[in-house]
């Protein structure tokens, strides 16, 4: 396991590494017709895309490079760490040319896995030093969401809509126009938010998404960390749903001992990472003036000082969790036990 | 090493493959662009190769150096006379890693995850069993009699004698390996791992061991030509081996601050002690060897440029290095005995 506690306090606005967006989603959620969409909406930059799968993408001005999913374990004693080699490549290769991209986008199949997409962004400095992750994209289908996550697998297989759905930023409802109606759309988020509370969900038809909500959104900056959830913590917000993959917020006043807090997340990850997918925070730490802010992905975490607590504002812990077979009171009472006496 | 190049050229695009023909003559080059040409000893191209859509990875001289092969992400190998005669092989697959056999009787390329065998007397390629992942080095043990090829899982051997397509031999790492080299005295392989690690094996006996330690993975590996210091680059450090007697167990490298951005490049002058490395900052250095294990050693003179350098070459009778750079530029710089 590898925990980085990083003392980065430099500007984020400075930050010159070229976003990459991961676009996840079944075939047929319209994936394709929204990176179309994207490649469309934003002529004039330089966009390298790279799929797995051979899409229909009508753009010339794109440069497209094909995948073929590489998937290494990284021999670090952290079993959940997989990469994707053919990523650490084809991005290393790009980097390196002359001309240079604004942005990249990474398709994967319907059938991908997005954590090693993921992690590839924390192992791997080459790829950290000039990329940086901008936010895990999921399309999904208004009409046909239900029936996927709904379909069974073998045991110890992940249905991968679920966990697709687990690991986005952003989640892009398409298709509304087929669907039933509003109440049937209110279904459909209903069972997303039972899985993912906090990602904005997106609805649209055609693809046609404002690319505000989806780009350059700093889904994987440490200092916007639970800046957009404006759920968070609402009761009305947790949905209680027969579903082993779900949410888990917590907040808390008062102020963490950095020890104990290390001790707990760091025990947490080495025992329970491969069932945590997600996980965010905003810690007050006993004897900080700034925030401590951490993200991260399975047994992987980033975490760093960011501005200092403003004056009147609440020194108040605030963590968020996704993942399978979450107990709540059980993550409650571990972040309770590391209060500065 | 003087500062000023005997000759600048460019190429448009990062120069990611620099290598002399083993005659000192004529050095190749080939860029990300996918362009490639051979200059003459004057800098001047001497011949323009055909170009390789989104880029040139890999270049090797024949051993007599009549012929050059190139590889690139077009999963295309090239070979080409001096005389402008040109055979193409269409492997599939990143062509990533290409290697001569040591008497030249056949071309080693790792291109997707196929170690292939191209015979240029026949013109045939044979095509070994795949590798868990892409291959990512290649390299001959000095007899000629085995080829290796890294990728994940670690180094699968072949023999070009046998009638099989299996490896003969596999030394397993659980890892991804990134960069290999065998030891001229043909007595270690050392692979460079995705996972921060230097691996090595007894070519032999396969007796292995690991040094871990490193900050990030370690793409730059080499040896000196008598086989006695094995260098490594790990972001900007260099970290120098002792491979005298039983090799580095238990000893502790020489070390030292290279660059202050990561190193691209690490090169042994031919024939002689000189390190030469260079980095993302632009910078090139020349090192002596260490005296013994564990030294910190300071470099002999460096230079500094504001442009990346991409890739090292060291002609075969060490009087010159060439340095091709991010932005296309080739310079070849006189090295003083």
């Amino acid at each position: 396991m590898r925990t980085n506690i990083i003392f980065d306090m430099s500007d984020p606005t400075e930050d010159d590494r070229v976003p990459v967006t991961v676009l996840t989603g079944f075939l047929g959620s319209g994936k394709t017709t929204l990176l179309n969409h994207i490649l469309t909406a934003q002529h004039g930059k330089r966009i390298a895309v790279i799929e797995n799968e051979f899409g229909e993408i009508g753009i010339d001005d794109a440069l497209v490079l094909d995948a073929e999913e590489e998937i290494f374990e990284m021999n670090n004693g952290c079993i959940c760490c997989t990469v994707r080699g053919d990523l650490i490549r084809i991005l290393g290769n790009l980097m390196k040319r002359r001309d240079r991209f604004d942005q990249i986008i990474i398709e994967t199949t319907g059938l991908a896995d997005p954590a090693p997409v993921a992690q590839t962004f924390f192992v791997d400095a080459e790829v950290a030093g000039q990329l940086r992750l901008d936010a895990i994209v999921t399309v999904v289908d208004a009409v046909h969401l239900g029936t996927h996550l709904d379909d069974h697998k073998p045991d110890g297989v992940e249905n991968e809509a679920v966990e697709q759905l687990a690991f986005a930023d952003r989640i892009v409802l398409n298709k509304i126009d087929l669907a039933a109606g509003e109440a049937a759309l209110v279904m459909v988020e209903d069972r997303i938010r039972a899985i993912n509370a906090y990602a904005p969900i997106v609805r649209t038809s055609f693809g046609h998404v404002d690319l505000d909500r989806i780009l350059d959104v700093g889904a994987f900056d440490l200092h916007r960390v639970l800046a957009d959830d404006p759920e968070f913590l609402d009761p009305d917000a947790e949905h209680q749903h027969d579903t082993t993959v779900t949410s888990v917020g917590i907040e808390l006043d008062g102020e963490v001992d950095l020890d104990r807090l290390n001790g707990w997340i760091g025990g947490l990850l080495r025992e329970r990472g491969v069932d945590i997918f997600r996980s965010k925070g905003i810690l007050a730490i006993a004897g900080w003036e700034e925030r401590y802010v951490f993200q991260g992905v399975h047994m992987l975490l980033d975490g760093t000082a960011d501005r200092p607590w403003r004056d009147g504002e609440d020194r108040r812990n605030r963590v968020v969790f996704i993942g399978r077979n979450l107990d709540r009171v059980e993550l409650e009472a571990g972040l309770r036990a590391c209060l500065a006496a | 090493m003087s500062a000023a190049p005997d000759w600048t050229a460019a190429l448009g695009d990062h120069v990611g493959v620099l290598a002399w023909a083993p005659t000192g003559d004529r050095l190749l080059a080939g860029s990300l662009a996918g362009d490639a040409a051979i200059f003459d000893a004057h800098g001047h191209v001497e011949r323009k190769l055909d170009t390789h859509a989104m880029g040139v990875l890999t270049g090797a001289w024949y051993p007599t150096g009549r012929s050059v092969a190139v590889g690139g992400q077009d999963g295309v190998v090239r070979t080409t006379e001096l005389d402008g005669t040109a055979t193409t092989f269409d492997l599939g697959g990143w062509v990533t890693a290409l290697a001569w056999a040591p008497d030249g009787s056949a071309l080693a390329a790792g291109a997707g995850r196929h170690l292939h065998l191209v015979d240029t007397a026949t013109d045939t390629v044979r095509r070994y069993d795949p590798a868990p992942s892409t291959v990512t080095a290649v390299t001959w043990s000095p007899d000629g009699s085995r080829v290796g090829a890294a990728a994940y899982g670690g180094i699968r051997w072949h023999e070009p004698g046998r009638d099989t397509d299996a490896p003969v031999r596999v030394f397993d790492w659980k890892g991804s390996l990134l960069s290999l080299a065998v030891s001229p005295t043909g007595r270690w392989v050392c692979a460079g791992s995705q996972d921060a690690t230097v691996h090595l094996w007894r070519l032999w006996s396969a007796k292995d061991l690991s040094m871990s330690g490193y900050p990030a993975k370690i793409e730059h590996l080499a040896f000196r030509d008598d086989g006695r210091w094995m260098a490594n680059a790990c972001l900007g450090e260099i970290t120098v081996w002792d491979f005298a007697g039983k090799g580095p167990a238990g000893t502790a490298p020489a070390q030292a601050d290279a660059h202050d951005r990561h190193v691209t490049a690490l090169a042994w002058q031919p024939g002689g002690e000189l390190l030469a490395t260079a980095g993302a900052d632009g910078s090139v250095a020349l090192w002596p060897s260490p005296r013994r294990a564990g030294q910190a050693i300071a470099p002999l003179c460096r230079f500094e440029h504001r442009v990346a350098v991409a890739s090292l070459a060291w002609a075969p009778d060490g009087s010159r290095l060439a340095v091709g750079r991010d932005d296309g530029t080739i310079e070849t710089h006189p090295v003083e005995p």
